[in-house]
């Protein structure tokens, strides 16, 4: 019995930490809000893909790193924890992790760790990162269609960084076969690692805001009604990160328990991110109301992801009936 | 990571298993808060002694089985899905004791840990006193030196189980010019001293669980001191760390209560609203159950939790409150009757205010943990 996030986790979500740290300020997903999703992005997807980061789920050999799912949902979670505007969740730990146990059957996943190639993932027929994609896996049971294969119609997100579109595929496309286990429990696992980053990157800022921020003559972080609600987000996402981890483990064995692992992974960090953004808000007071602060990209990125890749109530419905209640 | 158990920790279980099977009485004995009930559970620790499971974390000579922390919360786990009785020597066992590992002469060590774990000493905590409760360091009651030893003078209040306790562990201070936490001295009293008087009360379930305990120039020799003269607050602590932390309420416990929860709504499906309360609970112990395994995993690993156990009791009062109000309303009209999930719906309700009221905690998580300004 272990459960620790093992060295190689630790070191690579360390590194995409740092790299995040310098290469994806506020100001860059601020910018990348600003021109949908495109452009100033750009160079942090080439960046990650260069790192090993895009295709760390694909074996060694086929562009990839072959870690652990752990390890991406801890890569994830930095990747939340600082906002970046790319759909990392999908790419990481649904496209590559998919077309590499399918047999990477049109070629394409070298290309895809590198960001030469981008694919969108729609498992209920919605794709975030659409209007870049070449490639798009489309149903619970993904099948992979063409960019010529498929008819777009573009949605406007709350998060502008989604670059959201339906997908509506017009071709046979490829069954991918072998994928392993279900696109529900790998997006809600993967999902789930993300909420718990963007709840501690707002937990982080929050923190920094109210030690900062003066009314009555102190910081209204020494006041217990700031500090209780905070100190209950962190409760809330400490309790989160468990889930989290056991259910990529649960990915990574195969476990018999998955779904519900990932259920109540997803069901946690919806709950605990939400939560989170609301003190985060609450406490940044009319500050937080305003599009001129970052921290509004890190509440709408948490309402996107807390609503895709099923609801805390839809997770709690299947865990039920995994209980047999 | 690695969430399966070695085959030595499944025969571990299967041998708990067993002995609890064989063991457990039933039909449940009436409540330990309680005269009549108390002498049953007695009883009841001098079975778990004999067959070694009393204290299974201990060392062997001090009667325990060596057991290591992995099989510490196995053997919890047995014990509550087992229906097992309340542990009314836990006081002793999991709030004095590791005090006493970490600070008690070898004497007091060999003197003191195995009529504990013998049932032989049962002990209660005398910190809390009239004017000293969630701020602990107020504490007034005095100790002053005499010749061979010292004389008490005080009081002390909601004792838990001090009307059948033999013996208590408590705070005094010591050194009357001290403020705060400073100056104050950690005692070991046997309750028949010359001098203490003991008024056993009754608590919200209206059993005689709470004490006030009075010392009126009592004396005690000098190895009635744990630790340091002056330093008991530090000696004090080490014990709230494990109150708070998870030695006091292990997953195992929650986990039994969700179970049962879960028969209570099979039994009668009673729609979505409840059913979806019903997974909350679920869901809450066994995050509470992986969070115990991480935290296990860094004591194991020579990383022990500071701060983050006031997380640990947040989490596991709130949620016991809450898994039994989640019953309550399964039950309907039938909650008021003075049953078994009433009676742990009242039980539950202390967890938020014993061991550091959860205002405390919220203070230390935010303090601590954040980093955020003193108020």
């Amino acid at each position: 019995m272990r459960f620790a996030l093992d060295d190689d986790a630790l070191e690579v979500s360390a590194a995409v930490a740092s790299f995040l740290t310098k290469e994806c300020p506020p100001e860059l997903v601020q910018a990348a809000f600003n021109a949908g999703g495109q452009g100033p992005a750009d160079d942090l997807a080439r960046s990650l893909g260069e790192m090993g980061v895009l295709g760390m789920l694909a074996p060694a050999g086929a562009g990839g790193a072959g870690l652990s799912m752990v390890a991406a949902a801890a890569v994830l979670a930095e990747a939340g924890r600082a906002a970046a505007p790319l759909p990392l969740t999908e790419t990481i730990a649904l496209a590559v992790p998919l077309l590499a146990s399918a047999g990477d059957p049109t070629g394409i996943l070298e290309r895809v760790a590198l960001d030469d190639e981008r694919v969108a993932v729609a498992p209920c027929g919605v794709a975030p990162g659409a209007s870049r994609a070449g490639w798009f896996l489309v149903g619970p049971d993904p099948v992979l269609y063409r960019r010529d294969e498929v008819t777009l119609e573009r949605l406007d997100s709350v998060d502008r960084t989604r670059d959201l579109a339906t997908v509506t595929p017009a071709g046979p496309g490829i069954v991918l076969e072998g994928r392993g286990p279900g696109m529900v429990e790998r997006g809600a696992a993967a999902a789930a690692a993300t909420l718990l980053g963007l709840g501690r990157g707002m937990l982080d800022q929050t923190v920094a805001y109210v030690k900062d921020r003066q009314q009555f003559g102190r910081p209204i972080g020494s006041f217990q009604a700031v500090k209780h609600r905070l100190a209950d987000a962190l409760l809330l996402l400490e309790l989160a990160a468990p889930p989290v981890w056991a259910a990529a483990h649960a990915l990574d064995t195969a476990s018999p328990d998955l779904p519900r692992a990932a259920s109540l992974a997803k069901a946690m960090a919806s709950d605990a991110a939400t939560a989170t953004a609301r003190a985060a808000l609450q406490a940044h007071g009319a500050m937080g109301y305003t599009d001129q602060h970052p921290l509004h990209l890190w509440l709408k990125r948490t309402w996107c992801l807390a609503a895709s890749h099923g609801t805390a109530r839809w997770h709690r419905d299947r865990i039920a009936a995994a209980l047999q209640l | 990571m690695d969430l399966t158990w070695s085959e030595e920790e499944d025969a571990f279980r299967g041998e708990a298993r067993a002995w609890l099977e064989a063991n457990v009485p039933d039909p449940p004995l009436p409540s330990g808060d309680t005269r009549e009930g108390f002498a049953a559970h007695l009883e009841w620790e001098r079975r778990l002694f004999a067959g070694g499971w009393a204290a299974v974390s201990w060392p062997q000579r001090y009667g325990g089985r060596d057991a290591t922390l992995w099989e510490w919360l196995i053997f919890e786990e047995e014990y509550y899905r087992a229906r097992a009785p309340q542990r009314v020597t836990q006081n002793g066992i999991f709030l004095l004791a590791p005090s006493v590992f970490e600070f008690g002469t070898p004497e007091q060590q060999d003197r003191i840990l195995p009529r504990i774990a013998a049932a032989e000493d049962l002990w209660c905590q005398g910190w809390s006193e009239p004017g000293a409760g969630s701020d602990l360091a107020g504490i007034t009651s005095r100790a002053t030196r005499c010749e061979g030893g010292w004389r008490l003078d005080g009081q002390k209040l909601w004792t838990t189980r001090g009307a059948f306790c033999t013996h208590l562990f408590g705070l005094f201070r010591s050194d009357p010019a001290a403020e705060r936490h400073r100056g104050l001295t950690y005692f070991l009293v046997p309750l028949d001293a010359e001098g203490v008087r003991v008024r056993g009360f009754g608590r919200l379930d209206g059993d005689e669980g709470f004490a006030e305990v009075f010392f009126d120039d009592v004396f005690v020799p000098d190895d009635a001191v744990l630790g340091d003269v002056d330093q008991g607050w530090s000696v004090a602590m080490a014990t709230t760390g494990s109150e708070r932390g998870l030695t006091l309420r292990s997953p195992g416990r929650f986990s039994a209560v969700v179970e049962r929860l879960c028969r209570l709504y099979r039994a009668s499906p009673a729609g979505a609203a409840r059913r979806e309360r019903v997974v909350q609970g679920w869901m809450d112990a066994e995050a509470y159950r992986l969070f115990t395994l991480q935290t296990v995993t860094s004591i194991v690993e020579g990383r022990p939790p500071g701060a983050e156990s006031s997380l640990n009791k947040l989490w596991w009062s709130e949620m016991d409150v809450r898994l039994h109000e989640t019953a309550l309303d399964l039950l309907g009209d039938a909650a008021e009757l003075d049953g078994e999930w009433m009676r742990g719906f009242e039980f539950a309700l202390a967890g938020p205010i014993y061991a550091g009221t959860n205002e405390i905690q919220r203070n230390i998580a935010a303090e601590r943990l954040l980093g955020l300004p003193r108020s």
